[in-house]
């Protein structure tokens, strides 16, 4: 009893934190997506919202959003995954390839997007090899190949930190659970089935969670990629964010920021109740 | 166990406060309760002429106290400056006025603008409407203003914005140019292509940078259509860049004597008279003016009146009366402001031309004025306008030293510059 109750005062000034700086402001918020005007604010109900969902760059923005998290959380994941298994399995030179797994997170971005520029820019390389081949020259990052170029620069900027977060678990296993595995006949698929993927579970968990936040940080790429009006393909949630804070339009994004939480809460919901059953599943046979 | 507990509590009710208190604090104005202060944001180059506004207010008013906040001029200090009033703004604690300009100049110090799209922010809420002050003021009923100029500054029917300065482009032509007859810009360029004068085939040529204005408006942004005509934005391209290529090999190594110029004191330094403006039409044949200056007070401001009476000094005629009234006191030390905010670009009315322009020749402010009365519109210049001069500036350098297919590099900047319209309409 007394354990709890100092946890909680220990606990006391993050959560004094998160309700004075994320707690609060978004109570602010919710009044600004119900409400017009700065100052002096007026109570429009809903209206906010039905503006928002008959905004067609807002559908846009979520659209892209959705698709560049739905490509590049599981190729990164996956990848990672493939990658920390090869790495333990790897007798020499670890040490040198859990450093380069950290060199994409290290480099500037700004030069990155230099770099990408150099390779799919309207003369850059990819073109210049095209045009070798007979095939004809494009703007690559003004058109819906700017998706894919985004989408491969945020896996290999992110699959190394994933591959190193796996790597620490893995590390963590008893090799003994395999020894074992094996006098009992279990071959390497069913290793990993049965020892390997059940202990990396939670920080599978964790890394999706880390995964999304770092989806939703790709705007510095994007912007560097397309400025602020990029091609329709790459146009995100922060675009809308950030072109209509310069906007001075605080309704249209405290609307679009409840929105957002609103739909990752039911989405943890629903993902929460969907866990309740299929425990309850187990529970009962 | 008892006075443990007590401490606790003691240490939770004592955050709870302190919690408290904070939050109870933000909500005190610590700005003084004897003087109104108004709080004015400005540029750096419309500074002085604010000041002498906040000389005049505060002069014939002891209850004001005006604080000018200029924006930097380089980006390092910019761009930290107007996030932080951005800031401020959406928590309801932003300034009371808003005196600013749009020329490009800012965007390209990439510092960036503190009201970046205008007609984006008229919608926002973050301005006050004006009518019911307007509605009052009899100085909107002796027709000075440019009334075409309002339009640009309505929402939904209500202003918001009043454009205080314009820029327009204009053919300074003397006695011995011919003069262009055509209503648009394709009949000028016709006109140009077929004539001898090597003089009118330098001006048009230089005119490659303004590819925005071209055709304007190129977007509505209440009925949130792109009006930016493809076809006919390309077909022009074409034809001029055609000519272009023609008249290289006939100008080069020729001095340049004729531009289209920016109607500005820059051009009258250079003229004194005995020249004609003639306004350059669109392609469509439109005269239209971008908004280089323009004044709007804050939606959150507990001072509009007085915001918007300092806002009208740049118009009316109130410091002038004054002086006229104080003649003999000793109030004659106070500023008089001439009908203008704006020292470079054109005031937005005729009948601050003498003053604007420093005692020009008769002729010459009889020039201006018919100029003025020919202008239809005008329109804020946006990130719209910007990318599409960049583009076509990057699009000439492509066609002319790489020489790639005038119709195909134009086809794209037109479809770019529809993306981009169609975005910031939509947005």
């Amino acid at each position: 009893m007394r354990k709890r109750n100092s946890g909680l005062l220990l606990a006391l000034p993050a959560l004094a934190g998160f309700l004075v700086f994320y707690f609060v402001p978004f109570l602010i918020t919710g009044w600004y997506s119900v409400s017009f005007g700065i100052g002096k604010r007026e109570f429009v109900g809903m209206a906010n919202f039905q503006d928002l969902f008959e905004n067609e760059m807002f559908l846009l923005a979520v659209k892209n959003t959705l698709r560049y998290m739905i490509v590049t959380v599981p190729v990164t994941l996956f990848g990672a995954i493939v990658l920390s298994i090869l790495l333990q399995n790897t007798v020499r030179g670890v040490r040198f390839f859990q450093l380069s797994f950290l060199y994409p997170m290290i480099l500037p971005i700004a030069s990155v997007v230099l770099g990408v520029q150099f390779l799919w820019g309207e003369s850059g390389i990819w073109n210049k090899v095209m045009e070798l081949l007979g095939g004809e020259a494009k703007d690559w990052l003004n058109s819906s190949a700017a998706f894919w170029v985004l989408c491969i620069l945020y896996c290999w900027r992110f699959t190394g930190y994933y591959v190193l977060i796996y790597f620490a678990r893995l590390q963590m296993i008893p090799k003994e659970y395999y020894e074992y595995a094996m006098l009992f006949g279990a071959g390497k698929f069913q290793s990993f089935r049965h020892i390997t993927w059940p202990m990396l579970i939670p920080t599978f968990m964790f890394t999706i969670v880390l995964s999304v936040m770092n989806a939703f940080k790709c705007y510095r790429e994007a912007f560097l990629l397309g400025g602020n009006y990029p091609d329709d393909s790459i146009y995100l949630l922060q675009h809308f964010m950030n072109n209509n804070f310069q906007n001075l339009n605080y309704q249209k994004i405290s609307a679009a920021a409840v929105s957002i939480v609103a739909a990752l809460l039911l989405a943890a919901g629903v993902v929460y109740v969907l866990y309740l059953i299929m425990r309850r599943g187990k529970k009962y046979g | 166990m008892r006075k443990q507990n007590r401490v606790r509590k003691g240490v939770a009710v004592l955050s709870v406060c302190a919690l408290a208190a904070g939050l109870c604090s933000c909500g005190i104005d610590e700005k003084s309760e004897e003087k109104k202060i108004l709080w004015v944001v400005t540029e750096k180059r419309l500074y002085d002429n604010v000041n002498l506004a906040a000389e005049f207010i505060e002069g014939t008013n002891s209850e004001i106290q005006v604080d000018i906040q200029t924006l930097a001029e380089y980006k390092e200090e910019r761009e930290p400056q107007i996030q932080k009033l951005k800031t401020e703004i959406m928590a309801g604690k932003g300034p009371d006025l808003f005196l600013l300009d749009s020329i490009p100049e800012n965007a390209e110090r990439e510092g960036g603008f503190l009201i970046d799209n205008p007609y984006k922010t008229m919608q926002s809420g973050a301005l006050a409407s004006l009518d019911t002050f307007m509605e009052k003021d009899s100085y909107w009923e002796d027709g000075n203003y440019n009334k075409t100029f309002l339009k640009a500054g309505q929402y939904d029917g209500r202003q918001y914005i009043i454009p205080m300065s314009v820029c327009y482009y204009v053919l300074p032509r003397s006695e011995d140019i011919e003069e262009m007859t055509g209503d648009t810009l394709e009949e000028w360029l016709e006109q140009i292509r077929a004539s001898d004068d090597i003089r009118l085939k330098q001006a048009l040529y230089m005119f490659s940078a303004h590819g925005a204005r071209w055709m304007q408006p190129a977007a509505d942004y209440e009925t949130k259509e792109v009006l930016l005509d493809k076809d006919k934005w390309v077909e022009f391209s074409e034809k001029y860049f055609q000519f272009r290529k023609e008249a290289y090999e006939e100008i080069s190594g020729k001095e340049n004597e004729l531009y289209f110029r920016p109607l500005n004191k820059t051009l009258l330094a250079f003229y004194e008279s005995q020249i004609d403006l003639q306004v350059v039409p669109d392609i469509e044949g439109r005269k239209m003016a971008s908004i280089m200056s323009y004044g709007a007070v804050s939606m959150s401001s507990d001072r509009k009146k007085e915001a918007y009476d300092f806002l009208m000094l740049f118009l009316n005629d109130r410091t002038e009366q004054y002086r006229k009234k104080h003649a003999d006191d000793s109030s004659m030390g106070l500023p008089s402001l001439y009908g203008y905010l704006d020292g470079n670009y054109m005031p937005v009315q005729k009948t601050a031309f003498e003053q604007w322009g420093e005692f020009p020749s008769e002729e010459m402010i009889q020039e201006m004025q018919e100029s003025f009365r020919e202008i239809d519109g005008a329109y804020f210049l946006t990130e719209g306008e910007r990318a599409l001069n960049f583009d076509v500036m990057a699009g000439n350098s492509r066609v002319t030293n790489l020489n790639c297919d005038i119709e195909t590099e134009f086809s794209k900047i037109a479809d770019t510059a529809i993306d981009t319209y169609k975005m910031l309409v939509e947005e």
